[in-house]
């Protein structure tokens, strides 16, 4: 109990690397998913083969991988900011797959009202899909930073000090580690209880506020 | 409270299934009331009624799919879901075992659709009643050809259209060897053009001397086949008794008011 | 800026070996959590609630826990129990606490899913307890299920990746050894990634092959 202010410390660093990779995350993954629907020539490969790849790549291994291998081609990052990079990447490759079927199975009908009232395509996705398949995946994407902030003990491996790793480093040098790692994991359901019961709450706020499609 | 002995009328045979002061209530909704009733031998008895007239609940009753509120039912001079002589509930093990005399054919056909149609219709027989395999498949394959699927043993219940997989269930029914078989609206989700095939082999059945049970809407079929009508309305039986009385002259408004409905919907 | 790769072909035997040791921890963690996530549907499932609520309680928070969280404690927490695992079991027992909670979720909600006829027809033919499960419920939401238990495979190979960090020579353990003799980080991380993609492919194509099963058995 005397470590909880410590604790305290390690959550907020797991929720402000997952925060940020998460908003972050966004518009990367959007910017992903609309190259691929509009099929550019290329882009859409990479991307494609990006999502696949990355989809099955380890939190640990591409931590290590941009913090230890890219100063080998002349890219030397800080600890913090390859971290949150990484998180970033693995993120956007699972909410693009969110906003690629959000906008295939966008009703079409409301697309031909946009575009009688004159709209042009990009009006009609920016003001009309955008706002609805954003509302209604709300949730899906906040789930997202639940698998975010499960993979974010990754970066300790480089050395920043987030919730398992101070947990892990009291646990070792502790005569009792089985309760130093239990108030550990306990921190972390409460982290992640607070964020599927705001998740909740969003998605009915939306619901209730709009009939959402 | 359960009584131990069944009240039987001398000068009757045992009737198969025996019904006797029957309610059913959901919460505070009473859904069936005071139902007597008894099922003899190769009767075939055809249950008319509206929709949530309780036709179905009283179905699941007889065989406690849905346990009765209050009331008895007999099967052949043993209590459903009572220990032989007792009045204590049975184990599940023990109602299973019961259900076991009791056919269902339900009408979303319900068959299990990891299973080809062969499998469905041999499943209980050999895990639940523990027949021994190459009989129960002979006499499956036997039962199947009757309904006229000799050529689909192998067959999912996904490549079936409705008609057939509901003569699976049947098949599925008849292979427990059960005392009678209740049917809920075995066609009521039938395409119109399959409503015929599976009415033929009820049919059948009924003519076979089997003791059937049938909920359903159809008035035409339950004139020709059925022994007995019973009219159910708001969870109570109206009338009870033979096809051609009902039909031509209804005692109640109630029922009277029914067929007049079903005969304009059926002229359509 | 040269990329050394052949320095990388050199050390294919320890890249093999580390594969292969992520493929078979992660092939018996996975079964044995198929297994246990399975019997924890007997108390999801239970009519009673001091048996029911409390597992779904704990189902729930342990698919909070990150990965490594686990692993530190199976790592450093058993043996204050005066239990001491070995690095192999170490690694079995924390993906099969890991992946054990997720199953049951997911076998969960396919049974939930599963249309309430199938249950009573299995009933009305005299099925009960046990065998009912076995014989008609689960097979059903195996099968319903077993895309979504791709994907979870999947994502017990990436997690499984923590395992470096307490010294299970996996292949991620393996990558950071070899960068470590030869300094050739970058090569051998994407060595290392590229395995992992591999795997992950074959699994996808594997679940692909069950959705077809899937849809063949479509609903009855
Ligand atoms: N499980 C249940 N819970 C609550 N009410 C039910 C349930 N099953 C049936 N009911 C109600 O019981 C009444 C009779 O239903 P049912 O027996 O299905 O009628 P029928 O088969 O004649 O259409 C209906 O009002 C229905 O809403
Ligand atoms: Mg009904």
């Amino acid at each position: 109990m005397d470590n909880l202010p410590y604790f305290l410390g390690g959550a907020a660093i797991t929720v402000f690397v997952s925060l940020i990779a998460w908003v972050l995350g966004l518009p990367l993954s959007l910017i992903i998913a609309i190259a691929r629907i509009q099929r550019i020539p290329i882009v859409d490969l990479v991307f494609s083969l990006y999502v696949s790849f990355v989809r099955s790549l380890p939190s640990p291994l591409l931590v290590m991988l941009l913090y230890f291998g890219l100063p080998v081609v002349g890219l030397d990052l800080n600890p913090l900011v390859a971290g949150i990079i990484a998180m970033t990447i693995n993120t956007s490759a699972f909410n693009s797959e969110i906003w690629r079927s959000a906008i295939l199975n966008f009703p079409s009908d409301q697309l031909d009202a946009a575009r009688s009232v004159g709209m042009s395509p990009n009006q009609s996705f920016w003001r009309i899909a955008f706002p609805q398949i954003w509302q209604a995946n709300i949730s899906n994407f906040i789930n997202e930073a639940t698998f975010l902030v499960k993979s974010s003990p990754a970066v300790g491996i480089i050395g920043i000090d987030d919730l398992t790793r101070r947990a892990g480093k009291i646990a070792a040098s502790n005569y009792e580690p089985l309760p130093t790692i239990v108030l550990g994991m306990m921190l972390y359901v409460v982290v992640l209880f607070a964020v599927s019961l705001a998740s909740r709450q969003l998605e009915r706020y939306f619901h209730d506020r709009y009939q959402l499609v | 409270m359960a009584k131990l002995e069944q009240p039987i009328d001398a000068a009757q045979p045992l009737p198969v299934i025996q019904v006797v002061g029957l309610s059913k209530c959901f919460g505070s909704h009473p859904v069936l009331t005071d139902i007597n009733l008894a099922i003899m031998p190769s009767e075939t008895v055809c249950l008319l009624g509206p929709s949530g007239s309780g036709k179905s609940t009283l179905l699941r009753c007889m065989n406690w799919l849905e346990r009765p509120s209050s009331g008895e039912v007999w099967l052949h001079g043993t209590q459903m879901g009572y220990q032989a002589g007792r009045k204590r509930l049975a184990s599940e093990a023990e109602l299973a075992k019961m259900r076991t005399r009791i056919g269902m054919v339900f009408q979303q056909f319900n068959l299990w659709s990891h299973l080809t149609v062969l499998q469905n219709v041999i499943e209980a027989p050999i895990h639940v009643q523990k027949r021994p395999k190459a009989e129960v498949v002979a006499e499956a394959e036997h039962l199947l050809a009757k309904v006229g699927l000799h050529n689909k043993l192998q067959a999912y219940p996904s490549q079936l259209s409705g008609g057939q997989k509901q003569r699976v269930a049947i098949a599925r029914a008849l292979a427990m060897k059960s005392d009678v078989i209740l049917l809920d609206e075995p066609t009521s989700s039938l395409d119109p053009e399959l409503v015929g095939e599976v009415l033929a082999v009820i049919q059948d059945l009924a003519q076979a001397g089997m003791t059937l049970v049938i909920a359903t809407h159809e008035m035409k079929f339950a004139e020709e086949v059925a022994s007995r009508v019973i009219f159910l309305d708001q969870g109570r039986i109206v009338e009870s008794s033979d096809p051609k009385t009902f039909f031509a002259q209804p005692e109640t408004a109630r029922a009277r008011q029914f067929l007049e409905r079903y005969i304009h919907v059926g002229a359509i | 800026m040269s990329l050394r790769f052949d320095l990388i072909w050199e050390q294919a035997p320890a890249f093999l070996s580390g594969l292969w040791n992520t493929v078979w921890i992660c092939a018996i963690g996975i079964s044995l959590s198929l297994i246990l996530g399975i019997l924890l549907l007997l108390p999801l499932f239970s009519h009673h609630k001091v048996v029911r609520l409390p597992t779904k309680l704990l189902v729930e928070a342990a698919r909070a826990i990150p990965f490594l969280m686990l692993a530190y404690l199976v790592y450093y927490g058993l043996p204050s129990l005066g239990l001491t695992l070995d690095s192999w079991s170490t690694a079995i027992l924390t993906i099969v606490i890991y992946n054990a909670a997720y199953v049951a979720d997911i076998l969960r909600s396919a049974w939930v899913n599963l249309p309430k006829g199938q249950t009573e027809a299995a009933r009305a033919c005299g099925f009960t307890g046990v065998q009912l499960l076995r014989r008609i419920v689960l097979p059903q939401i195996l099968i319903a299920a077993a895309p979504i238990l791709g994907n979870q495979a999947i994502q017990v190979i990436r997690d499984s990746s923590f395992l470096a960090i307490i010294t299970v020579p996996e292949l991620t353990f393996t990558a950071k050894a070899v960068q470590a003799d030869s300094f050739v980080p970058f090569e051998s991380f994407i060595t290392a990634a590229l395995l992992y993609w591999v795997l992950c492919l074959l699994i996808e194509f594997g679940v692909q092959r069950l959705e077809w099963v899937r849809n063949f058995y479509g609903k009855a």
